[in-house]
Protein backbone atom coordinates (compact mmCIF):
# COMPACT_ATOMS: atom_id res chain seq x y z
CA UNK A 1 0.00 0.00 0.00
CA UNK A 2 1.38 3.39 -0.99
CA UNK A 3 1.24 5.85 1.90
CA UNK A 4 2.53 9.07 0.48
CA UNK A 5 0.59 11.96 1.94
CA UNK A 6 1.23 14.65 -0.59
CA UNK A 7 0.48 17.49 1.79
CA UNK A 8 -0.44 17.95 5.44
CA UNK A 9 -0.95 21.31 7.15
CA UNK A 10 -2.14 21.95 10.71
CA UNK A 11 -4.94 24.41 11.58
CA UNK A 12 -2.47 27.06 12.77
CA UNK A 13 -0.04 26.60 9.89
CA UNK A 14 0.13 28.21 6.51
CA UNK A 15 0.67 26.40 3.27
CA UNK A 16 2.52 27.58 0.19
CA UNK A 17 0.40 27.36 -2.97
CA UNK A 18 1.15 28.10 -6.62
CA UNK A 19 -1.74 29.22 -8.79
CA UNK A 20 -1.72 30.39 -12.40
CA UNK A 21 -4.15 33.27 -12.81
CA UNK A 22 -4.78 34.76 -16.25
CA UNK A 23 -1.56 33.20 -17.50
CA UNK A 24 0.74 34.30 -14.66
CA UNK A 25 1.99 32.06 -11.85
CA UNK A 26 1.63 33.38 -8.28
CA UNK A 27 3.08 31.85 -5.14
CA UNK A 28 1.64 32.73 -1.74
CA UNK A 29 1.32 31.28 1.77
CA UNK A 30 -2.29 30.80 2.84
CA UNK A 31 -4.25 29.42 5.78
CA UNK A 32 -6.00 26.14 4.89
CA UNK A 33 -9.36 27.82 5.57
CA UNK A 34 -8.80 30.69 3.14
CA UNK A 35 -11.42 30.77 0.38
CA UNK A 36 -10.36 31.09 -3.25
CA UNK A 37 -12.43 34.28 -3.61
CA UNK A 38 -10.49 35.97 -0.79
CA UNK A 39 -7.18 34.72 -2.19
CA UNK A 40 -7.96 36.17 -5.63
CA UNK A 41 -9.28 39.49 -4.32
CA UNK A 42 -7.15 40.23 -1.29
CA UNK A 43 -3.87 38.43 -1.91
CA UNK A 44 -3.64 38.89 -5.68
CA UNK A 45 -5.83 41.95 -6.29
CA UNK A 46 -8.23 40.48 -8.84
CA UNK A 47 -11.17 42.56 -7.64
CA UNK A 48 -13.49 41.62 -10.49
CA UNK A 49 -14.17 38.50 -8.43
CA UNK A 50 -17.05 39.80 -6.32
CA UNK A 51 -18.39 38.57 -3.01
CA UNK A 52 -22.15 38.77 -3.37
CA UNK A 53 -24.16 36.47 -1.16
CA UNK A 54 -21.26 34.51 0.32
CA UNK A 55 -23.59 31.49 0.60
CA UNK A 56 -23.11 29.94 -2.82
CA UNK A 57 -26.33 31.22 -4.38
CA UNK A 58 -25.51 34.36 -6.36
CA UNK A 59 -22.58 33.42 -8.62
CA UNK A 60 -20.92 36.88 -8.47
CA UNK A 61 -17.64 35.16 -7.53
CA UNK A 62 -17.68 32.81 -10.56
CA UNK A 63 -14.26 32.11 -12.12
CA UNK A 64 -13.02 29.44 -14.51
CA UNK A 65 -10.83 26.87 -12.73
CA UNK A 66 -9.12 24.22 -14.84
CA UNK A 67 -11.63 24.82 -17.63
CA UNK A 68 -14.87 24.74 -15.64
CA UNK A 69 -16.83 27.48 -13.93
CA UNK A 70 -16.81 27.41 -10.14
CA UNK A 71 -18.09 29.65 -7.39
CA UNK A 72 -14.83 30.80 -5.84
CA UNK A 73 -16.52 31.33 -2.45
CA UNK A 74 -17.20 27.57 -2.38
CA UNK A 75 -13.62 26.49 -3.04
CA UNK A 76 -10.56 26.70 -0.78
CA UNK A 77 -7.48 28.49 -2.07
CA UNK A 78 -5.41 25.43 -1.20
CA UNK A 79 -7.62 23.35 -3.52
CA UNK A 80 -6.54 25.61 -6.37
CA UNK A 81 -2.86 24.77 -5.80
CA UNK A 82 -1.43 24.07 -9.25
CA UNK A 83 -4.65 25.17 -10.97
CA UNK A 84 -5.20 27.41 -13.96
CA UNK A 85 -7.66 30.21 -13.14
CA UNK A 86 -9.31 32.67 -15.49
CA UNK A 87 -10.98 35.79 -14.10
CA UNK A 88 -12.63 38.68 -15.91
CA UNK A 89 -9.30 40.55 -15.87
CA UNK A 90 -7.91 37.85 -18.18
CA UNK A 91 -10.49 38.34 -20.94
CA UNK A 92 -9.60 41.69 -22.54
CA UNK A 93 -6.49 41.55 -24.72
CA UNK A 94 -4.29 44.54 -25.66
CA UNK A 95 -6.87 47.03 -24.43
CA UNK A 96 -9.61 45.44 -26.53
CA UNK A 97 -12.66 43.94 -24.88
CA UNK A 98 -13.41 40.24 -25.31
CA UNK A 99 -16.39 39.56 -27.65
CA UNK A 100 -18.47 38.48 -24.63
CA UNK A 101 -17.69 41.78 -22.89
CA UNK A 102 -18.51 43.70 -26.09
CA UNK A 103 -21.84 41.90 -26.32
CA UNK A 104 -22.70 42.80 -22.70
CA UNK A 105 -21.77 46.43 -23.50
CA UNK A 106 -23.78 46.61 -26.72
CA UNK A 107 -26.90 44.96 -25.31
CA UNK A 108 -26.65 46.97 -22.08
CA UNK A 109 -26.78 43.73 -20.13
CA UNK A 110 -26.23 45.37 -16.77
CA UNK A 111 -27.48 48.10 -14.50
CA UNK A 112 -25.50 48.25 -11.26
CA UNK A 113 -22.88 45.87 -12.68
CA UNK A 114 -22.22 43.93 -9.51
CA UNK A 115 -23.19 40.55 -10.99
CA UNK A 116 -21.56 41.26 -14.35
CA UNK A 117 -18.10 39.66 -13.91
CA UNK A 118 -19.73 36.45 -12.68
CA UNK A 119 -22.31 36.56 -15.49
CA UNK A 120 -19.57 37.00 -18.07
CA UNK A 121 -17.42 34.17 -16.68
CA UNK A 122 -20.41 31.80 -16.58
CA UNK A 123 -21.28 32.89 -20.15
CA UNK A 124 -17.70 32.00 -21.08
CA UNK A 125 -18.19 28.47 -19.70
CA UNK A 126 -21.64 28.12 -21.27
CA UNK A 127 -20.41 29.15 -24.73
CA UNK A 128 -17.30 27.00 -24.42
CA UNK A 129 -19.49 23.94 -23.84
CA UNK A 130 -22.33 24.94 -26.13
CA UNK A 131 -21.33 27.60 -28.71
CA UNK A 132 -24.88 28.12 -30.02
CA UNK A 133 -27.26 27.77 -27.08
CA UNK A 134 -31.03 28.19 -27.38
CA UNK A 135 -32.74 30.80 -25.20
CA UNK A 136 -33.78 28.06 -22.79
CA UNK A 137 -30.23 26.72 -22.63
CA UNK A 138 -28.94 30.23 -21.90
CA UNK A 139 -31.44 30.68 -19.07
CA UNK A 140 -30.56 27.25 -17.64
CA UNK A 141 -26.85 27.97 -18.12
CA UNK A 142 -27.06 31.18 -16.09
CA UNK A 143 -29.34 29.75 -13.39
CA UNK A 144 -26.51 29.98 -10.86
CA UNK A 145 -26.01 33.72 -11.37
CA UNK A 146 -28.43 36.17 -9.83
CA UNK A 147 -29.07 39.70 -11.10
CA UNK A 148 -31.31 41.92 -8.99
CA UNK A 149 -31.54 44.80 -11.52
CA UNK A 150 -32.08 43.80 -15.11
CA UNK A 151 -34.76 41.13 -15.13
CA UNK A 152 -32.27 39.10 -17.21
CA UNK A 153 -33.71 39.92 -20.66
CA UNK A 154 -30.76 42.01 -21.82
CA UNK A 155 -28.33 39.47 -20.37
CA UNK A 156 -29.95 36.70 -22.41
CA UNK A 157 -29.76 38.94 -25.49
CA UNK A 158 -26.08 39.63 -24.79
CA UNK A 159 -25.28 35.92 -24.58
CA UNK A 160 -27.00 35.39 -27.93
CA UNK A 161 -25.00 38.25 -29.43
CA UNK A 162 -21.77 36.93 -27.90
CA UNK A 163 -22.43 33.53 -29.45
CA UNK A 164 -22.92 35.20 -32.84
CA UNK A 165 -19.78 37.32 -32.48
CA UNK A 166 -17.62 34.33 -31.52
CA UNK A 167 -18.97 32.39 -34.49
CA UNK A 168 -18.23 35.26 -36.89
CA UNK A 169 -14.72 35.63 -35.48
CA UNK A 170 -14.27 31.83 -35.58
CA UNK A 171 -13.04 32.19 -32.01
CA UNK A 172 -12.94 29.17 -29.73
CA UNK A 173 -12.96 29.57 -25.96
CA UNK B 1 -18.03 34.51 6.00
CA UNK B 2 -14.85 32.71 6.96
CA UNK B 3 -14.76 29.02 7.81
CA UNK B 4 -13.40 28.05 11.23
CA UNK B 5 -9.76 27.03 11.41
CA UNK B 6 -9.02 23.50 10.31
CA UNK B 7 -6.05 21.51 9.11
CA UNK B 8 -5.75 20.18 5.59
CA UNK B 9 -4.48 16.87 4.27
CA UNK B 10 -4.22 16.13 0.59
CA UNK B 11 -4.16 12.39 0.06
CA UNK B 12 -3.13 10.39 -2.96
CA UNK B 13 -5.16 7.26 -2.21
CA UNK B 14 -8.48 6.40 -0.55
CA UNK B 15 -6.65 4.01 1.79
CA UNK B 16 -4.74 6.96 3.12
CA UNK B 17 -8.00 8.89 3.65
CA UNK B 18 -9.43 5.89 5.53
CA UNK B 19 -6.40 5.78 7.84
CA UNK B 20 -6.74 9.43 8.75
CA UNK B 21 -10.53 9.27 9.20
CA UNK B 22 -10.18 6.15 11.33
CA UNK B 23 -7.66 7.75 13.66
CA UNK B 24 -9.37 11.15 13.88
CA UNK B 25 -13.17 11.18 14.22
CA UNK B 26 -13.32 14.94 13.69
CA UNK B 27 -11.67 14.81 10.28
CA UNK B 28 -14.00 15.17 7.27
CA UNK B 29 -13.70 14.23 3.62
CA UNK B 30 -13.52 17.04 1.07
CA UNK B 31 -14.73 15.93 -2.36
CA UNK B 32 -16.74 18.47 -4.40
CA UNK B 33 -17.26 20.55 -1.28
CA UNK B 34 -20.51 22.09 -2.47
CA UNK B 35 -22.40 21.08 0.69
CA UNK B 36 -19.36 21.07 2.98
CA UNK B 37 -18.27 24.64 2.26
CA UNK B 38 -21.61 26.24 3.27
CA UNK B 39 -21.63 24.13 6.45
CA UNK B 40 -18.14 25.39 7.29
CA UNK B 41 -18.98 29.00 6.54
CA UNK B 42 -22.14 28.86 8.63
CA UNK B 43 -19.98 27.25 11.35
CA UNK B 44 -22.37 24.34 11.63
CA UNK B 45 -19.38 22.00 11.68
CA UNK B 46 -15.82 22.44 12.92
CA UNK B 47 -13.65 19.62 11.59
CA UNK B 48 -10.10 19.05 12.83
CA UNK B 49 -8.83 18.28 9.34
CA UNK B 50 -10.27 18.27 5.85
CA UNK B 51 -9.10 15.22 3.95
CA UNK B 52 -8.98 16.32 0.33
CA UNK B 53 -9.50 13.34 -1.99
CA UNK B 54 -9.66 15.40 -5.20
CA UNK B 55 -6.14 14.40 -6.29
CA UNK B 56 -6.70 10.65 -5.86
CA UNK B 57 -6.21 9.28 -9.37
CA UNK B 58 -8.77 7.26 -11.33
CA UNK B 59 -11.88 8.07 -9.30
CA UNK B 60 -13.80 10.21 -11.80
CA UNK B 61 -15.11 7.41 -13.99
CA UNK B 62 -18.62 6.57 -15.17
CA UNK B 63 -18.11 3.11 -16.69
CA UNK B 64 -21.11 1.81 -18.58
CA UNK B 65 -20.56 -1.96 -18.79
CA UNK B 66 -22.78 -4.69 -20.21
CA UNK B 67 -24.41 -5.68 -16.94
CA UNK B 68 -23.72 -2.73 -14.68
CA UNK B 69 -22.73 0.90 -14.43
CA UNK B 70 -19.80 1.70 -12.16
CA UNK B 71 -19.39 5.22 -10.86
CA UNK B 72 -16.23 6.47 -9.15
CA UNK B 73 -16.30 8.55 -5.98
CA UNK B 74 -15.16 11.69 -7.81
CA UNK B 75 -17.63 11.59 -10.74
CA UNK B 76 -19.15 15.10 -10.81
CA UNK B 77 -22.81 15.90 -11.48
CA UNK B 78 -21.94 17.63 -14.76
CA UNK B 79 -20.35 14.45 -16.16
CA UNK B 80 -23.72 12.68 -15.88
CA UNK B 81 -25.58 15.58 -17.45
CA UNK B 82 -23.50 15.44 -20.64
CA UNK B 83 -23.26 11.64 -20.93
CA UNK B 84 -25.12 10.79 -24.15
CA UNK B 85 -25.12 7.05 -23.53
CA UNK B 86 -26.83 7.53 -20.18
CA UNK B 87 -29.45 9.74 -21.81
CA UNK B 88 -30.26 6.90 -24.19
CA UNK B 89 -30.34 4.01 -21.71
CA UNK B 90 -31.30 5.49 -18.34
CA UNK B 91 -32.42 9.10 -18.92
CA UNK B 92 -33.47 9.49 -15.27
CA UNK B 93 -29.79 9.59 -14.30
CA UNK B 94 -28.66 12.63 -16.35
CA UNK B 95 -32.11 14.14 -15.79
CA UNK B 96 -31.42 14.04 -12.05
CA UNK B 97 -27.95 15.53 -12.49
CA UNK B 98 -29.20 18.51 -14.51
CA UNK B 99 -31.66 19.47 -11.77
CA UNK B 100 -29.09 19.63 -8.98
CA UNK B 101 -28.08 23.12 -7.82
CA UNK B 102 -26.73 25.18 -10.69
CA UNK B 103 -24.00 24.77 -13.35
CA UNK B 104 -21.14 25.88 -11.09
CA UNK B 105 -22.25 23.54 -8.30
CA UNK B 106 -22.59 20.67 -10.79
CA UNK B 107 -19.05 21.25 -12.08
CA UNK B 108 -17.62 20.38 -8.66
CA UNK B 109 -20.26 18.45 -6.69
CA UNK B 110 -20.04 14.65 -6.76
CA UNK B 111 -22.66 11.89 -6.60
CA UNK B 112 -20.76 10.12 -3.83
CA UNK B 113 -20.46 13.33 -1.82
CA UNK B 114 -24.17 13.96 -2.13
CA UNK B 115 -24.91 10.43 -0.87
CA UNK B 116 -22.47 10.70 2.05
CA UNK B 117 -23.92 14.09 3.04
CA UNK B 118 -27.43 12.53 2.99
CA UNK B 119 -29.52 15.68 2.88
CA UNK B 120 -33.10 14.36 3.14
CA UNK B 121 -34.10 16.58 0.19
CA UNK B 122 -31.17 15.68 -2.11
CA UNK B 123 -31.92 14.48 -5.64
CA UNK B 124 -29.57 11.52 -6.24
CA UNK B 125 -31.01 9.26 -3.51
CA UNK B 126 -34.42 9.03 -5.22
CA UNK B 127 -32.88 7.98 -8.52
CA UNK B 128 -30.37 5.57 -7.03
CA UNK B 129 -33.16 3.93 -5.02
CA UNK B 130 -35.19 3.56 -8.22
CA UNK B 131 -32.19 1.97 -9.94
CA UNK B 132 -31.51 -0.30 -6.92
CA UNK B 133 -27.94 0.88 -6.71
CA UNK B 134 -25.39 -0.33 -4.21
CA UNK B 135 -22.55 1.52 -2.57
CA UNK B 136 -19.06 0.13 -2.19
CA UNK B 137 -17.53 1.55 0.96
CA UNK B 138 -13.86 1.34 1.82
CA UNK B 139 -13.03 1.16 5.52
CA UNK B 140 -10.32 0.10 7.95
CA UNK B 141 -11.20 -3.57 7.44
CA UNK B 142 -11.50 -3.39 3.67
CA UNK B 143 -14.42 -3.06 1.27
CA UNK B 144 -18.09 -3.81 1.84
CA UNK B 145 -21.17 -3.37 -0.30
CA UNK B 146 -24.18 -1.51 1.11
CA UNK B 147 -27.52 -1.74 -0.74
CA UNK B 148 -28.97 1.74 -1.26
CA UNK B 149 -32.09 0.81 0.73
CA UNK B 150 -29.91 0.31 3.82
CA UNK B 151 -27.60 3.25 3.21
CA UNK B 152 -29.64 6.18 4.53
CA UNK B 153 -30.40 5.91 8.23
CA UNK B 154 -31.95 9.33 8.85
CA UNK B 155 -31.49 13.03 8.05
CA UNK B 156 -27.79 13.61 7.29
CA UNK B 157 -26.89 10.13 8.51
CA UNK B 158 -25.80 7.03 6.68
CA UNK B 159 -24.65 3.47 7.27
CA UNK B 160 -21.04 4.54 6.73
CA UNK B 161 -19.06 3.59 9.84
CA UNK B 162 -15.95 5.03 11.45
CA UNK B 163 -13.23 5.56 8.90
CA UNK B 164 -15.41 4.50 5.95
CA UNK B 165 -15.59 6.38 2.66
CA UNK B 166 -17.57 5.76 -0.52
CA UNK B 167 -15.36 4.23 -3.17
CA UNK B 168 -17.85 3.42 -5.89
CA UNK B 169 -21.55 3.34 -6.73
CA UNK B 170 -22.81 0.39 -8.78
CA UNK B 171 -26.06 0.20 -10.73
CA UNK B 172 -27.01 -3.24 -12.07
CA UNK B 173 -28.44 -2.99 -15.56
CA UNK B 174 -31.91 -4.37 -16.19
CA UNK B 175 -32.48 -6.24 -19.45
CA UNK B 176 -35.45 -5.46 -21.68
CA UNK B 177 -37.64 -2.46 -22.32
CA UNK B 178 -36.74 -0.14 -19.44
CA UNK B 179 -38.15 3.37 -19.04
CA UNK B 180 -37.11 5.88 -16.44
CA UNK B 181 -37.69 9.46 -15.30
CA UNK B 182 -36.93 11.80 -12.42
CA UNK B 183 -39.37 14.61 -11.76
CA UNK B 184 -38.56 17.29 -9.21
CA UNK B 185 -40.83 19.96 -7.84
CA UNK B 186 -38.83 23.03 -6.82
CA UNK B 187 -39.78 26.49 -5.65
CA UNK B 188 -37.05 28.26 -7.56
CA UNK B 189 -34.12 27.43 -9.84
CA UNK B 190 -31.34 25.59 -8.03
CA UNK B 191 -33.31 24.91 -4.84
CA UNK B 192 -33.61 21.59 -3.08
CA UNK B 193 -36.68 19.52 -3.97
CA UNK B 194 -40.08 20.21 -2.42
CA UNK B 195 -40.66 16.62 -3.53
CA UNK B 196 -38.67 14.50 -6.01
CA UNK B 197 -39.74 11.18 -7.53
CA UNK B 198 -37.67 8.78 -9.64
CA UNK B 199 -39.32 5.92 -11.50
CA UNK B 200 -37.93 2.92 -13.32
CA UNK B 201 -40.38 0.71 -15.23
CA UNK B 202 -39.76 -2.47 -17.20
CA UNK B 203 -42.42 -3.13 -19.79
CA UNK B 204 -43.36 -6.55 -21.14
CA UNK B 205 -44.18 -7.34 -24.77
CA UNK B 206 -47.91 -6.86 -24.14
CA UNK B 207 -47.39 -3.40 -22.61
CA UNK B 208 -47.89 -4.50 -19.02
CA UNK B 209 -45.46 -3.47 -16.30
CA UNK B 210 -43.17 -6.40 -15.48
CA UNK B 211 -41.14 -4.54 -12.89
CA UNK B 212 -41.37 -1.17 -11.22
CA UNK B 213 -39.16 0.74 -8.86
CA UNK B 214 -39.93 4.11 -7.27
CA UNK B 215 -37.60 6.27 -5.15
CA UNK B 216 -38.86 9.39 -3.38
CA UNK B 217 -36.89 12.23 -1.82
CA UNK B 218 -37.82 15.15 0.46
CA UNK B 219 -40.97 13.40 1.66
CA UNK B 220 -39.74 11.85 4.88
CA UNK B 221 -36.81 11.85 7.30
CA UNK B 222 -34.86 9.96 4.65
CA UNK B 223 -35.35 9.06 1.00
CA UNK B 224 -37.40 5.90 0.59
CA UNK B 225 -38.65 3.24 -1.79
CA UNK B 226 -42.43 3.44 -2.34
CA UNK B 227 -43.03 -0.32 -2.08
CA UNK B 228 -46.83 -0.25 -2.07
CA UNK B 229 -46.85 2.00 -5.11
CA UNK B 230 -44.46 -0.37 -6.91
CA UNK B 231 -46.75 -3.34 -6.12
CA UNK B 232 -49.73 -1.42 -7.49
CA UNK B 233 -47.96 -1.20 -10.86
CA UNK B 234 -46.31 -4.62 -11.25
CA UNK B 235 -48.24 -7.05 -13.42
CA UNK B 236 -50.70 -4.40 -14.63
CA UNK B 237 -51.12 -2.35 -17.75
CA UNK B 238 -50.36 1.31 -17.02
CA UNK B 239 -53.88 2.69 -17.43
CA UNK B 240 -54.70 6.04 -15.83
CA UNK B 241 -56.57 4.22 -13.03
CA UNK B 242 -53.57 2.04 -12.25
CA UNK B 243 -51.22 5.05 -12.25
CA UNK B 244 -53.63 7.03 -10.06
CA UNK B 245 -53.79 4.13 -7.60
CA UNK B 246 -49.98 3.82 -7.46
CA UNK B 247 -49.56 7.58 -6.93
CA UNK B 248 -52.17 7.49 -4.13
CA UNK B 249 -50.21 4.68 -2.45
CA UNK B 250 -46.93 6.60 -2.78
CA UNK B 251 -48.61 9.52 -1.05
CA UNK B 252 -49.74 7.30 1.85
CA UNK B 253 -46.20 5.94 2.22
CA UNK B 254 -44.73 9.43 2.51
CA UNK B 255 -44.18 11.32 5.74
CA UNK B 256 -42.90 14.82 4.92
CA UNK B 257 -42.28 17.53 7.50
CA UNK B 258 -43.59 21.08 7.31
CA UNK B 259 -40.84 23.57 6.51
CA UNK B 260 -40.11 26.61 4.35
CA UNK B 261 -40.79 24.52 1.24
CA UNK B 262 -44.37 23.77 2.25
CA UNK B 263 -46.66 22.21 4.83
CA UNK B 264 -46.69 18.51 5.45
CA UNK B 265 -50.17 18.19 3.89
CA UNK B 266 -49.15 20.10 0.79
CA UNK B 267 -46.04 18.00 0.30
CA UNK B 268 -47.97 14.75 0.77
CA UNK B 269 -50.36 15.78 -1.94
CA UNK B 270 -47.43 16.77 -4.14
CA UNK B 271 -45.99 13.26 -3.72
CA UNK B 272 -49.11 12.00 -5.47
CA UNK B 273 -48.95 14.62 -8.23
CA UNK B 274 -45.22 14.19 -8.88
CA UNK B 275 -45.38 10.37 -8.76
CA UNK B 276 -48.06 10.45 -11.41
CA UNK B 277 -46.00 12.84 -13.54
CA UNK B 278 -42.85 10.72 -13.16
CA UNK B 279 -44.65 7.51 -14.21
CA UNK B 280 -46.20 9.25 -17.22
CA UNK B 281 -42.93 10.85 -18.20
CA UNK B 282 -41.12 7.50 -18.07
CA UNK B 283 -43.86 5.85 -20.14
CA UNK B 284 -43.72 8.63 -22.74
CA UNK B 285 -40.07 7.89 -23.48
Amino acid sequence: MVMSTTLKVGPEERVRIRVRVNGVWYERDVEPRKLLVHFLREDLGFTSVHVGCDTGHCGACTVIMNGVSVKSCQVLAVQADGAEILTLEGLAKDGKLHPIQEAFWEKHALQCGYCTPGMIMETYFLLKENPEPSEEEIRRGLAGNLCRCTGYQNIVDAVKLASQKLKELKMTL
Amino acid sequence: MYPPKFGYVRVSSLEEAVNILNSDENAKVLAGGQSLMPLLKLRLIKPSYLVDINRVPNLSYINIERDRIRIGALARHHQFEINKELWSIYPAIPETAMQIGDPQVRNLGTMAGSLAHADPAADWPATLIAFRASITALGPSGERVIPIDDFFTGPFSTALGKGEVIKEIVISRVEGNVKSAYVKLERKAGDFAVVGVAVMLKLGGDGSIEDASIGITAAGPKPFRAREAEKALIGRKPTSDVIEDAAEKAMRESNPISDIRGSSDYKRYMVKVITKRAINKALSR
